[in-house]
């Protein structure tokens, strides 16, 4: 059944197209929200009701762009709101702006996803927030600004340091990686 | 190396991940999922059969049950005409000198006469009922059979006439034998017509109610203070009702009404605070110029959460509406027949939707939740309620009365979710008016 079908099939209330869905999607989503909530139990949580939102709201997707970002996107906000207490705190740690040009082909490739996670959970709640907003769902400035109730201006200089702030991570774990070797 | 190439390594790296759920997720999901279409589907048209065959039955069984009593008494009539024939061949067999020399004296005259005429009135009642009983008994009055002749057949026939009415209207056999005369017998052919009638007779009532809605909480469970603290700030609940209903009339002042309620809830919550001091009483903070909401805890903007608006003396107002369409289904008594009367009825009703919309604060007392979403502590369906009303009516014109009087519904389960911040119960009360039309 393809996604279209599934869809369509969910607009019906058919409970068999919603469960297929939910089955399709579940997982990866699961690592969604794993991304903005510290556990299992409250991924599980975001997960529910973020499906039922899905479901809810499913008639309204229209089939422009991808389906995919459209439920990721559903599933950040939900967990957003999970973590409502989070209000965002614009990070401010100094990072290097002028890093000389650095191939991070091969570093990242080397690593395993479990490890590049942990580099990205380490960095600074602000920054980490916004980084996997914008590199990995794919949410655009403007709609990370208004999910997060900051200015785009401060969603794109966040970004730009988390960014920043990853790469030097990266850079002396390579460093050191190299010395061990 | 550009930034974009380095998003899409990040990118390329973590998103074909996935991870197990637990076996239950699904179960979870669905549980608040709303009924699948097909259900839907399968539940009105159990409702819709319902509303019909509820009424209709009723009204059949109470047809079809009049209907076979009175063929059993056709029946009876029948039998009746074939005894009381034999009996006048019989008299007309006998010497006629023999019974008028034996049995008749001539200071017995007027008496017969009268019994004659008297008995002749009845017989003449009796042929408005059977045709086939009036000729014989014209016959017996035009010949002058015999007066004992003819009382006997009178006798007889009342008293098989009153069993057959007291089959048809116990009310009627339990009067005092006086009463159960010749007026009581002039009367059973109008009772017998009138009654099959009232079996099938129906009617609709369209009505409007303003009413005063309260909820009803359980300040024992899990969050007394948010509890108290939505119970002490709601400063008013108006709603109203509406709807259509149809009637059936099981007796004479017995009936049973079943339609469509659909009830309205508009729910006012006031949060006050004092500016400058910026503390709500719950530890809520408002900002006084944007009506930002601000977390106590970490004093940090939220967002513009607040519904409603923040007037100059720092209160909060936030409006919710609630709206439940329910299917009342109520038996009730007449207590007056005349241009007035009052009609009280109780029984169930059962919600077949409910809806909601606006916010409400959150349990924690640190935000709002959007009461419109499915993710709610309120319930999709609330299930049974109990109803109540007693209403005047008074005919304005042949078919059409106007009714009013007042209603109350109370809600036997909690609106809001198990295991919900809030557990609450809906009542309210208000003025029924409407107009009804008998068919």
């Amino acid at each position: 059944m393809t996604d279209r079908e599934l869809i369509e099939g969910c607009i019906r209330g058919d409970r068999n197209c919603q469960k297929a869905l939910f089955e399709k999607f579940a997982g990866k989503m699961k690592v969604v929200c794993m991304r903005y909530v510290n556990n299992h139990e409250d991924a599980e949580d975001v997960l529910q009701e973020g499906f039922i939102k899905v479901f809810k709201y499913i008639s309204k997707f229209g089939f422009e762009g991808s389906f995919e970002g459209w439920i990721r996107k559903i599933m950040v906000n939900t967990a957003l709101t999970k973590i409502t207490r989070y209000s965002y705190k614009e990070e401010v740690a100094l990072v290097h702006s002028n890093m000389p040009v650095y191939d991070y082909g091969d570093v990242i490739a080397e690593m395993s996803a479990k490890e590049l996670k942990a580099f990205i959970n380490a960095l600074p709640d602000g920054y980490r927030l916004v980084f996997n907003m914008y590199v990995i769902e794919g949410f655009s400035h403007k709609e990370i600004a208004e999910s997060l109730s900051i200015s785009e201006a401060t969603s794109r200089s966040q970004l730009l340091k988390a960014r920043l702030a990853l790469q030097e991570k990266l850079k002396k774990n390579k460093i050191a990686y190299s010395h061990a070797g | 190396m550009q930034d974009e190439q380095f998003d899409d390594l990040i990118r390329q790296k973590l998103n074909s991940e996935e991870e197990s759920v637990s076996a239950g997720l699904w179960s979870r999901v669905e549980a608040d999922l709303p009924v699948a279409k097909q259900g839907v589907f399968n539940r009105s048209l159990l409702w819709l059969l319902l509303l019909f065959l509820i009424p209709a039955g009723a009204g059949w069984y109470y047809f079809t049950s009049n209907q076979t009593k009175i063929s059993s008494l056709e029946g009876n009539r029948s039998s009746k005409q074939k005894v009381i024939s034999n009996i006048a061949s019989e008299v007309r067999n006998t010497d006629d000198k023999t019974m008028q020399n034996n049995s008749v004296q001539s200071s017995d005259h007027n008496t017969l006469n009268n019994s004659i005429e008297s008995n002749s009135s009845q017989i003449k009642y009796s042929s408005n009922a059977n045709s086939t009983i009036s000729a014989n008994n014209n016959t017996v009055s035009k010949t002058l059979e015999p007066t004992y002749a003819i009382s006997s057949t009178t006798n007889f026939n009342n008293q098989v006439e009153n069993s057959e009415w007291d089959l048809l209207n116990p009310i009627q056999a339990s009067l005092p034998e006086a009463a159960s005369s010749q007026a009581l017998i002039s009367d059973k052919p109008t009772l017998e017509i009138k009654k099959t009638k009232r079996g099938i007779r129906v009617f609709a009532d369209i009505y409007y109610a303003p009413e005063f809605a309260q909820h009803t909480r359980d300040l024992g469970s899990s969050s007394p203070a948010y509890l108290k603290l939505r119970r002490n700030t709601e400063t008013n609940i108006y709603s109203h009702s509406q709807g259509i209903r149809a009637g059936v009339w099981l007796s004479t002042n017995f009936f049973f009404k079943t339609g469509i309620d659909m009830f309205d809830m508009n729910e006012r919550l006031s949060y006050t605070f004092i500016p400058g001091m910026g503390n709500l009483p719950v530890g809520m903070r408002i900002d006084s110029i944007n009506g930002y909401y601000i977390n106590p805890l970490t004093n940090a903007l939220v967002a513009d959460t607040i519904v409603g608006s923040v007037n100059s003396t720092g209160e909060v107002i936030i409006s919710n509406h609630y709206r439940f369409v329910n299917v009342p289904l109520m038996f009730g008594w007449r207590f007056n027949k005349g241009l007035w009367s009052i009609q009280s009825s109780t029984g169930i009703y059962m919600n077949i939707y409910s809806g909601y919309k606006g916010k409400i604060i959150h349990e924690s007392m640190q935000s709002l939740i959007d009461i419109s979403s499915t993710s709610t502590p309120y319930k999709q369906n609330i299930g049974i309620g109990f109803s109540a009303e007693v209403i005047a009516t008074y005919s304005i014109f042949k078919n059409i009365d106007v009714l009013i009087g007042p209603k109350y519904n109370y809600h036997l389960s909690d609106i809001s979710r198990k295991g919900a911040p809030i557990q609450e119960k809906l009542s309210s009360i208000g003025m029924f008016s409407g107009i009804r039309y008998n068919f």
